[in-house]
């Protein structure tokens, strides 16, 4: 392979010291030129941490970080053979000689490498400012952030009811929403789903003042459009213009129509906005009602049937109109005109506008506090939090604090896709940054593959950085060309087809972005490099069939080729991965399948709210039904038919029911109605995944799976582990909501060689061939928002509040920034199609049917992706009538559909449990009974309290023995009545029974101090111990105790046990009833006593300091 | 020190002459006295004074006592409890409240140690808002302390060392320290100080003399690499290996996994019992109190105020943790049914609706309760709010009547012996608070408790890097090593500027001492048992994960694994292929009457199934709540006013007649009258008079409408007939019927959707009750049928009318467009095309046909809810978008 033809461009690009904007179109190769351009800036840097690199997705900051590390581990190898390689191996060389001299040690410790997704660098930067961030700490990112939105729509639209802030705002926008309060929280919810986005506007918007503000910008944009109409009306065009302008309008009745304004008109209107008026008189002149150039002139439109003047006239102004027809966009620039905005708000709408101003930023704030009481936040949360904490350095020095490291490089890759908020981020990081002062930002993308608007992402950023640089850093540019993926014959027919769709200026509001052709370093491929399949009608069928065939066809021709058949909606996907089945072609498709509609996933679900329910009659009659039962709809009516009222749990239990059954049905309801019985008896005592999964695997639901139904039931079961709330749900629904942002697991059987998804998957792929299907059909519906806003480079903020919605509203602002939005798309839609072709390796083809207009003409769907193709691709759908007619299909018959189900007879097969070794453990010989402990659980409050004096008299006691009787006058006992009420505290006594507590603990030292028998047990004797911890085996069991307080006298070791209780009733019945209770301590005691101490006879008793009883064991 | 000893005999030997052992931990202390009472029985012992083993913390606490020094300690919990409160009171007065006060306490906390530990401070440093915040909080604390007369048992082992120097402590001859992975200078010091008055101290490893034989292997996840290793210990097991030790990096990632995993393998059956009978292996790692149903009920219980939702009060209408969940049980499920028909989201505590007390009446006994409970803004101690919340719940009937399970047993246990004193025991830090406050309290300490079920000292292990220390096996697996986790990235503590960290090597600080603690982790695991296994995933998610460079050098492998026991891979080839089955009809009706009107006939029209399963088994799915007033609600008000309304006005004559004022004042009054019925006071909330607005609105649009129409005289409103319908019979009820100029009658049903016309005229009925109801009329008295759209600006009649001008808008039916697509010639065939379908749609239904045939998914099963029943998925699958 000969060095590419930009080789020169990506030897300049990895210059240390500059700073680059490069556009890498696809397949030129960008991963490899940041891994040489990282790996350049190490060689040169004082610690590896003042590289920042960010890239778009986890997956490729860790490919990068690997690519990274896998080249400096070769450059410890010999050096390669190829040039280029060799020139990557010298790069890691010197990096790894850097290490070695700065000691880092990178291959060992890669996390010194700052390679992160954006999320990952503002979650990075917020943890190490916990308070200026006001996190705290970094939470948890929420896994479905929606239902936290939904909680704060929820509690914002709340304040209705109780008054307050918010509250009128509330009504009004319920008024205007036709009371939909279900709207007006889901728009609240997509609002603040995109709250990084308006959030910072809204601040500008607070005082009437700001009203002129807003309705300036919407006069610039005004302005801005009368200009680019002025700039393509031919100059030599207009005095012709105002005098026919003139004539026409004379000859008007005195009619109110734009076009009587012509009268005045003595020079060609400004571009200022106040021109508008005069503008639509002279669209009024040349243009119908419905926007079109006038083809026929009438005495309506100003030119009366006549001879003479009225003739000269019309023909002029016939001519007039033939040369205007021919000036490419004026048409539709002149219509558009009659749409432009107002340039002020009407009352109403600035009213409404005002509410949500008022109502967001309340909304937003109460996120925050939904974001604290669930310790979760959202990504948008962090970057903002991220920004705001960068933001408000105001000096450099603090900056530098605050980032903790010294950032010397910055590379940023997938440019293109970067959002304001990444911008305004990037802008904040490089602030102070001088040219040559051995700083460098390197941003690589390429704007014709941008393809996340619906993210946010703004192309229009990547064309503003290029041309007058980011914040303070200029960029120089870098346009690579090379193409390393795709043969020669692809590269030429998408340099073909796109360099005349692509615009031809470069436009940073709507994100127009000029095409940059390609120059293949692959050789062309025998055979067509592209092919089209057209469709005269829409046959999803017929398309998938043909869909069928090339991947077919594609697989068979090329063993080790790849196949993609990409899409711009799953949806499209739906009749193309039926046909796959049909024919038992196997793919992998990631992210297609809602996994709610798979049907073991569904029979999951109706288990668990059946099991949760018992009132959840059709997940009931659900489970009766799933494989695993198998009820025919016979026995399902035998079971519950015309009886709604009894739960299907309680007719489980009915007899009579159960016995109008077919002996099929009966034998099957046997096994699975005692599985569910038991399930539901335990509902609440397990996790909820371990009482579903239990059940499931029970019941056979494993055995009703095959591989891929397997792992779908795995994720909901894992879903079922997120949604826990103590073994149950919190809302029924919780799950099933959980479920509608997942998808089926793609099939384990799938070599992988062909492969379905969405073209927005597909980036950064490639594969040999490449189908594109659906390509004639329409776009999703967009979603109402209720506020359009567009920040204009030229004009500012525009905003509108969504139009009443009661059937009549329009809103001019609102429908003039919904269609910059779907010019935004329209670009957009074009990149998507450029992404889509240049996935392909080898081959490319195109599906896609264009109806027959009412004259017969083939034309594609609005908005379809075959729509912007048109241009190019529109002749080869010619059809003829018969073709036509042969697409119109005929519905196919319908086949019965059957249902699955296991044997009557299937059991579960033994599942082989292991038995354990018995092991020794040890027993604590004070230990009680279990019966006795759980009757404990159960007795009051004072018990506690209790347990506690029982265990500082016990500390109290030891000291006493400890330090000496003579030591512990009451006096002393009395002065620590302080000290020795904390410690209850300490142990967990409530305020209010402290002094009570404490009462008790000095009653009883008081009383052992007191009583001759607890001074001679406490006092100082031979061989005496307290609190003495003996271990042992007695009986083949090992036992550990503590002894109270053990010591000889006259010969006899005392064993003796402290008991802080007051004597109930009968002194006798009492001590005797106690000393029962602990006989099996007070044994083992002796027991493990008399081995440790074999010279003395041991005897033990229980002693009662608060009433001086003594018990001895007999 | 002197050189570490690695010899477990020597150190059982000082044991027995009274060494004592300080650990790292509780659970070392317990492994070595377990230890320590097998070699006391292997040499011959009987009974033995137990071995000296504590924790490092509780041997200081203990000395503590003995200095008279504990009574003032402020323990770990209530220290954290004070610096919230501190990092609190300064939080209130800021813009934006903080996130995560409890996370940055620990923070701070941590950080104030550090600074104590190794003496630092931040003097000469430049110092960020963060730290120059949590300066002023630690001066606030610090503070707090001194006025409480706390001591902050940050200092204690200071102190203690202190006491040991000037002889208040009389030191142990011997001391043994284990297990501390990276010594921190706490520990150090007192050594130091022990040292100093002459007490020998020992490090004790633990390890063996040398590295066991070690082997790398990769795993395709982090669920397979779990798996792998349970595999690998059941067959340990097999053969009776007894110390079986699996360490992973990232155990509280992988708790649950790890969990779950180890159970399908070791204990299959389990699974199955649905018991929890006690696991097979031990787990360190506890789940959070909280989580445990008993306890999430409390919480949930003792958290309700003001407004309920219906969630929460469908989620305890079905909790077994409440006084009558057995006895009320099934009344309780029916009663939730009901009320979420009414899709309200929330209800008043104090009013709940009226249903519950006549069918539930334990339940509403507890409600009731609950809405005496709340606390307002009384503020009183913890201890006596917890004493209350015991009440609440006692009088409440928690937890249930169904007998305790030994989980559910051992949970209640924990409540009472660990949760309550925790909380109880911030009393003297936190004062007097709100009922608020202490729940919350009760809340966080109820999460931060980890619950672990008993289990026996199994020979199966599993623990976190850091657990292991000391601890030695016969065999040993260590999972999760990739280069992402090990080393770990640096954490400096963000309160303290990152070169004071580096330059006091904190713990964290830096990736260097990161890199050389991980490498003395790898070495201690790989001497910790003669054979080790060292694993790492490959993958997480579509992210491509490396093993950690410190394992490489390790010789790669897979050890000796187990089949697997887990249920799944055991039913893989033993498992029957399904059977399949045609079953499409059901036994015909037995009656010929059936209860559920049209709708029968609408469900048969639009899929049999669904009239089979709707209308034969009552197959019903639960409702789910709405904000605001839901579609159904907003419907039938629009009918119930437009009834009443023409009730009191009559014909079109007198709906002119009337002035504009008139008009209005009539449909505001009818609109008022109509919500009152409804709603009874809850009419002057914000909502329903916002909706009383529209309703007028929307009234008044549509009566210009039809003041616009050829003179009628309204003749019926609701009125109800039995129809025949081939064999099936049904009751049926019309919103309105007019008496036009000429005498023919027109039939009206109201909408408040979008009208589709082919529903009354195309191939499968889909809108019978028009026809139905016309079905007794013939062609010559009636005029025609419609449907009246009522929609802000979009009111208008669709329908059929027998001659031009009778309705607006709509023409003869003979030879209309509508005709002609229909193929029928005349108004007469019309009728008699209806009559057919319905005839034949009541034949399906009798005779019990079945089929899951919707006409089209986008009709049929977009407002279908029976999916799971039907299984139509299982058939085909379905394309929702729709095309302009
Ligand atoms: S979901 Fe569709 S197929 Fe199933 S019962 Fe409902 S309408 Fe029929």
């Amino acid at each position: 392979m000969s060095a590419p033809a930009d080789a020169q461009a990506r030897l300049r690009a990895i210059d240390p010291e500059r700073s680059f904007i490069v556009q890498a179109p696809a397949g030129s190769g960008k991963t490899e030129l940041l891994i040489q351009r990282y790996l350049r800036l190490l060689a040169t840097v004082r610690r590896p941490d003042e590289i920042l690199a960010i890239t778009f997705t986890r997956k490729a900051a860790g490919e990068m970080r690997g690519r990274l590390l896998r080249a400096l581990r070769e450059a410890l190898d010999p050096a390669p053979e190829s040039a280029h390689q060799r020139q990557t191996w010298e790069l890691a060389r010197a990096a790894l000689a850097r290490d070695a001299r700065q000691g880092w040690n990178l291959l060992d410790n890669p996390s010194l490498l700052a390679i992160q997704t954006i999320d990952s660098f503002n979650a990075a930067l917020t943890r190490r400012m916990p308070w200026i961030s006001r996190f705290g700490a970094m939470p948890a990112i929420a896994e479905d952030p929606f239902s936290l939105y939904r909680e704060a729509a929820r509690r914002v639209t709340g304040r209705l009811d109780q008054g307050g802030a918010g509250s009128a705002e509330t009504a009004l926008l319920l008024e205007h929403l036709d009371n939909r309060m279900d709207t007006l929280q889901e728009m609240l919810v997509a609002m603040l789903a995109r709250r990084d986005q308006w959030l910072r506007h809204l601040g500008r918007v607070k005082s009437e003042r700001q009203r002129e503000l807003l309705e300036r910008s919407l006069a610039d944009f005004v302005g801005n459009r009368l200009s680019a109409i002025k700039a393509l009306l031919p100059a030599d065009c207009r005095d012709e213009l105002l005098e026919l302008g003139r004539y026409a309008a004379g000859q008007l009745d005195a009619e109110a129509r734009p076009l009587c304004r012509c009268a005045g008109l003595t020079e060609f209107p400004g571009t200022a906005a106040a021109a508008l008026p005069d503008w639509l008189a002279l669209a009024d002149l040349l243009l119908t009602s419905t926007g079109t150039f006038r083809l026929r002139l009438d005495k309506n439109g100003g030119f009366p049937a006549g001879k003479g003047e009225a003739a000269a006239r019309k023909t002029q102004m016939l001519e007039l109109l033939e040369r205007l027809r021919a000036v490419v966009g004026l048409e539709r620039a002149l219509a558009e005109l009659r749409r432009l905005p107002d340039m002020r708000y009407p009352d109403g709408q600035w009213q409404v506008l005002q509410a949500l101003v008022e109502l967001l930023p309340l909304a937003a704030a109460e996120l925050w506090l939904v974001f604290r009481q669930e310790g979760q936040v959202d990504f948008a949360a962090v970057a903002l939090q991220a920004l705001a904490a960068l933001g408000g350095a105001d000096d450099p020095s603090e900056l530098l604090l605050r980032l903790d490291a010294r950032l010397s490089h910055i590379l940023v890759d997938e440019f293109q896709d970067t959002s304001y908020l990444q911008y305004y981020l990037l802008g904040h990081l490089t602030s102070g940054w001088q040219p040559g002062d051995g700083r460098t930002l390197f941003v690589v993308g390429d704007p014709m593959q941008s393809i996340y608007l619906f993210r946010e992402a703004e192309v229009g950023l990547f064309l503003r950085a290029r041309a007058r640089g980011l914040a303070a850093v200029p960029l120089e540019r870098i346009d690579l060309c090379a193409n390393f993926r795709s043969q020669q014959g692809i590269v030429d027919w998408v340099n073909a087809v796109f360099a005349g769709l692509f615009p031809a200026e470069e436009d940073e509001a709507l994100g127009g972005v000029v095409y940059a052709p390609s120059a293949a370093v692959h050789e062309m491929l025998p055979g067509p490099a592209c092919a089209v399949h057209p469709f005269a009608l829409r046959d999803d069928a017929a398309e998938a069939e043909r869909v069928a065939d090339l991947a077919e066809q594609a697989l068979a021709e090329d063993a080790g080729g790849t196949v993609a058949v990409l899409v711009r909606a799953r949806t499209h996907l739906t009749g193309i991965l039926r046909v796959f089945s049909a024919r038992g072609l196997r793919f992998s498709a990631r992210d297609i399948d809602p996994l709610e509609r798979r049907p073991a996933v569904r029979d999951l679900l109706a288990l668990t709210r059946a099991l949760l329910h018992p009132a959840d009659r059709l997940s009931w009659l659900s489970v009766l039904r799933a494989p695993w039962c198998g009820l025919t709809l016979a026995d399902l009516e035998a079971l519950c038919g015309g009886d709604g009222g009894r739960l299907v749990p309680e007719l489980l239990e009915d007899g009579d029911r159960l016995a109008a059954l077919s002996a099929d049905g009966r034998r099957r309801l046997e096994r699975v109605g005692a599985i569910l019985r038991r399930a539901r008896a335990r509902h609440g005592a397990l996790p909820l995944r371990q009482l579903v999964e239990g059940a499931w695997l029970a019941l056979g639901g494993g055995a009703c799976c095959d591989g891929a139904a397997r792992k779908d039931t795995a994720r909901v079961f894992a879903l079922m582990e997120e949604c826990d709330h103590g073994g149950d749900l919190l809302s029924l629904d919780a799950l099933d909501e959980g479920l509608a942002r997942l998808f089926a697991a793609p099939d384990s059987g799938a070599d992988g060689r062909l492969q379905v998804m969405t073209i927005h998957k597909s980036k950064g792929l490639e594969f040999d061939t490449v189908i594109l299907p659906g390509l004639g059909r329409g776009p999703a519906g967009g979603d109402r928002h209720l506020l359009r806003w567009l920040e204009h480079p030229d004009c500012g903020l525009l905003l509108a509040p969504v139009p009443a919605l009661d059937g009549y509203a329009r809103d001019a602002t609102y429908e003039a920034i919904g269609r910059l939005e779907a010019a935004k798309q329209d670009l957009e839609s074009l990149r998507l199609l450029y992404v889509a072709a240049t996935r392909a390796k080898s081959r490319l083809h195109l599906l896609g049917h264009a109806a027959p207009d009412k004259e017969g003409v083939p034309r594609p769907l609005a908005g379809s992706l075959l729509g912007r193709l048109w241009p190019v691709l529109g002749l080869h759908f010619v059809f003829s009538a018969a073709e036509a007619a042969d697409q119109e299909g005929e519905p196919a018959a319908r086949t019965p559909p059957t249902i699955r189900r296991l044997p009557a007879d299937w059991r579960l097969p033994l599942l082989p449990s292991l038995s354990l070794p018995a092991v020794v453990r040890a027993r604590q010989a004070s230990g009680h009974g279990d019966q006795e402990s759980r009757l404990e659980l159960f007795t009051g409050w004072e018990a506690e309290t209790a347990r506690h004096v029982g265990t500082l008299c016990h500390l109290y006691l030891e000291r006493i023995a400890r330090e000496g009787l003579e030591r512990w006058t009451p006096e002393r006992i009395a002065g620590e009545a302080s000290a020795g009420q904390r410690r209850l505290a300490r142990l967990g006594v409530p305020a209010a029974e402290l002094a009570e507590g404490w009462n008790k603990v000095a009653a009883a030292l008081l009383g052992a101090l007191a009583a001759p028998r607890g001074r001679w047990i406490l006092g100082a004797r031979e061989g005496a111990a307290c609190e003495l911890e003996l271990s042992g085996r007695i009986n083949g069991e090992l036992l550990h105790a503590a002894v109270d307080r053990t010591f000889v006298a006259e010969g006899i070791r005392w064993i003796v046990d402290y008991k802080i209780v007051a004597c109930q009733g009968g002194r006798e019945a009492f001590l005797a009833g106690q000393i029962e209770r602990y006989r099996p301590q007070l044994v083992n005691y002796v027991a493990l006593m008399s081995r440790y101490d074999g010279a003395h006879p041991v005897r033990a008793a229980l002693y009662f300091p608060l009433f001086d009883g003594w018990r001895e064991l007999d | 020190m002197s050189a570490p000893s690695t010899s477990f005999e020597s150190l059982c030997r000082a044991l027995a002459q009274g060494a004592l052992v300080l650990t790292v931990n509780k659970r070392l202390a317990r492994a070595l006295r377990s230890r320590f009472d097998a070699w006391m029985l292997e040499s011959g012992g009987e009974v033995w004074g137990t071995p000296k083993i504590q924790g490092l913390n509780t041997w200081l606490l203990r000395c503590a006592g003995d200095l008279d020094e504990d009574a003032g300690l402020l323990s770990e919990s209530a220290s954290l409890y004070l610096w919230e409160r501190v990092i609190e009171a300064e939080a209130a007065g800021s813009e934006l409240a903080l996130l995560q006060v409890p996370a940055s306490a620990r923070r701070a906390q941590e950080a104030h140690r550090l600074l104590v530990e190794y003496g630092a401070d931040l003097s000469g440093h430049p110092l960020s808002d963060d730290h120059r915040a949590f300066l002023r909080w630690r001066a606030a604390y610090i503070d707090a302390c001194r006025r409480g007369a706390w001591s902050d048992s940050v200092l204690l082992p200071e102190r203690i060392a202190a006491a040991l120097a000037d002889g208040r402590l009389t030191p142990p001859a011997q001391v043994f320290v284990a297990g501390f992975d990276d010594p921190p200078p706490r520990l150090t010091r007192l050594c130091a100080a022990l040292e100093g008055v002459g007490c020998r101290v020992t490090a004790w490893s633990g390890l063996l003399p040398a590295p066991g034989a070690c082997l790398r292997t990769a795993a395709l996840d982090a669920e397979h690499e779990v798996r792998m290793a349970a595999r690998w210990a059941r067959r340990l097991l097999e053969e009776d290996a007894p110390r079986i030790g699996v360490v992973v990096a990232d155990l509280q990632q992988r708790r649950r996994l790890v969990e779950r995993v180890f159970r399908e393998e070791l204990a299959p059956d389990s699974l199955i019992d649905l018991e929890g009978a006690e696991e097979r292996f031990n787990l360190s790692l506890g789940s959070p109190l909280a989580e445990l149903g008993l306890v999430t009920a409390a919480l949930d219980l003792l958290g309700l105020s003001g407004r309920i939702s219906l969630d929460s009060l469908s989620f305890f209408l079905r909790s077994p943790y409440l006084g009558g969940a057995q006895r009320e049980g099934a009344v309780r499920a029916r009663c939730d049914r009901k009320l979420r028909a009414g899709r309200r989201e929330s209800f008043s505590l104090t009013h709940p609706p009226a249903g519950i007390a006549a069918s539930v009446p334990e339940f509403s006994a507890i409600l009731a309760a609950l809405a005496t409970a709340s606390g307002g803004r009384r503020r009183r101690s913890l201890g006596e709010w917890m004493a209350a919340f015991g009440e609440l719940l006692a009088a409440v009937g928690w937890p249930g009547e169904r007998p305790l399970g030994s989980l559910e047993f051992q949970a209640l246990k924990v409540w009472k012996e660990r949760l309550l004193p925790a909380v109880i025991e911030l009393e003297p830090v936190s004062g007097l608070v709100e009922r608020d406050a202490a729940l919350d309290l009760l809340r966080r300490l109820a999460r931060e408790t980890t619950f672990q079920p008993e289990t026996p000292d199994g020979p199966v292990q599993v623990l976190g890097l850091l657990e292991s220390a000391g601890l030695e096996f016969d065999h040993l697996w260590v999972m999760g090593l990739t280069d992402e986790i090990f080393p770990a990235p640096a954490r400096p503590n963000p309160f303290l500027p990152v070169p004071l960290q580096v330059a006091c090597a904190m713990p964290h600080a830096g990736a260097e001492r990161e890199l050389t603690f991980a490498r003395a982790l790898r070495d201690r695991l790989s001497a910790s048992a003669p054979t080790v296994v060292f694993s790492h995933p490959l993958k997480e998610g579509e992210v491509e994960l490396r093993p950690s460079s410190l394992i490489l050098d390790f010789a790669a492998g897979t050890p000796l694994l187990a089949g697997s026991a887990a249920p799944l891979a055991v039913l893989e080839g033993v498992s029957p292929p399904l059977e399949t089955l045609c079953d499409e009809s059901g036994p015909p009706l037995a009656a010929a009457r059936a209860v559920g009107g049209t709708a029968i006939l609408k469900d048969q029209a639009l899929c049999p199934f669904r009239a089979f399963a709707r209308h034969r088994l009552a197959a019903r799915g639960l409702e789910h709540p709405e904000p605001g007033l839901d579609a159904a609600t907003r419907g039938s008000l629009l009918h119930r006013v437009l009834e009443n309304f023409w009730r009191e006005t009559g014909d079109q004559a007198a709906l002119i007649a009337l002035s504009e004022e008139a008009l209005d004042g009539r449909i505001a009054g009818t609109v008022a009258r109509v919500l009152g019925e409804r709603f009874g006071e809850e009419a002057q909330a914000p909502l329903c008079r916002i909706e009383g607005q529209r309703l007028c609105a929307l009234a008044r649009e549509w009566l210009e409408a039809e003041k616009g129409r050829t003179p009628f005289v309204v003749h019926g409103l609701e009125e109800q007939r039995t129809v025949v319908c081939g064999p099936l019979t049904v009751d049926t009820r019309i919103d309105r019927v007019d008496l036009l100029p000429g005498g023919g009658r027109l039939i009206v049903d109201y909408k408040t959707g979008r009208v589709d016309l082919n529903d009354l005229l195309g191939e499968r009925l889909l809108e019978p009750q028009l026809p139905v109801y016309a079905g007794e009329e013939s062609a010559e008295t009636l005029a025609g049928v419609a449907i009246a759209q009522v929609r802000r600006g979009d009111c208008l009649f669709k329908g059929v009318a027998a001659a031009d001008d009778l309705l607006p808008k709509i023409s003869a039916f003979a030879g209309s467009k509508a005709a002609e697509k229909a193929g029928l010639n005349d108004w007469p065939e019309l009728l008699e095309r209806w009559r057919d379908q319905l005839a034949e749609l009541g034949g399906e239904f009798t005779r019990g046909w079945a089929a899951v045939a919707p006409v089209a998914p986008d009709k049929a099963c977009k407002f279908c809810d029976l999916a799971p029943l039907c299984r139509i998925d299982e058939t085909l699958a379905d394309d929702e978008e729709a095309e302009s």
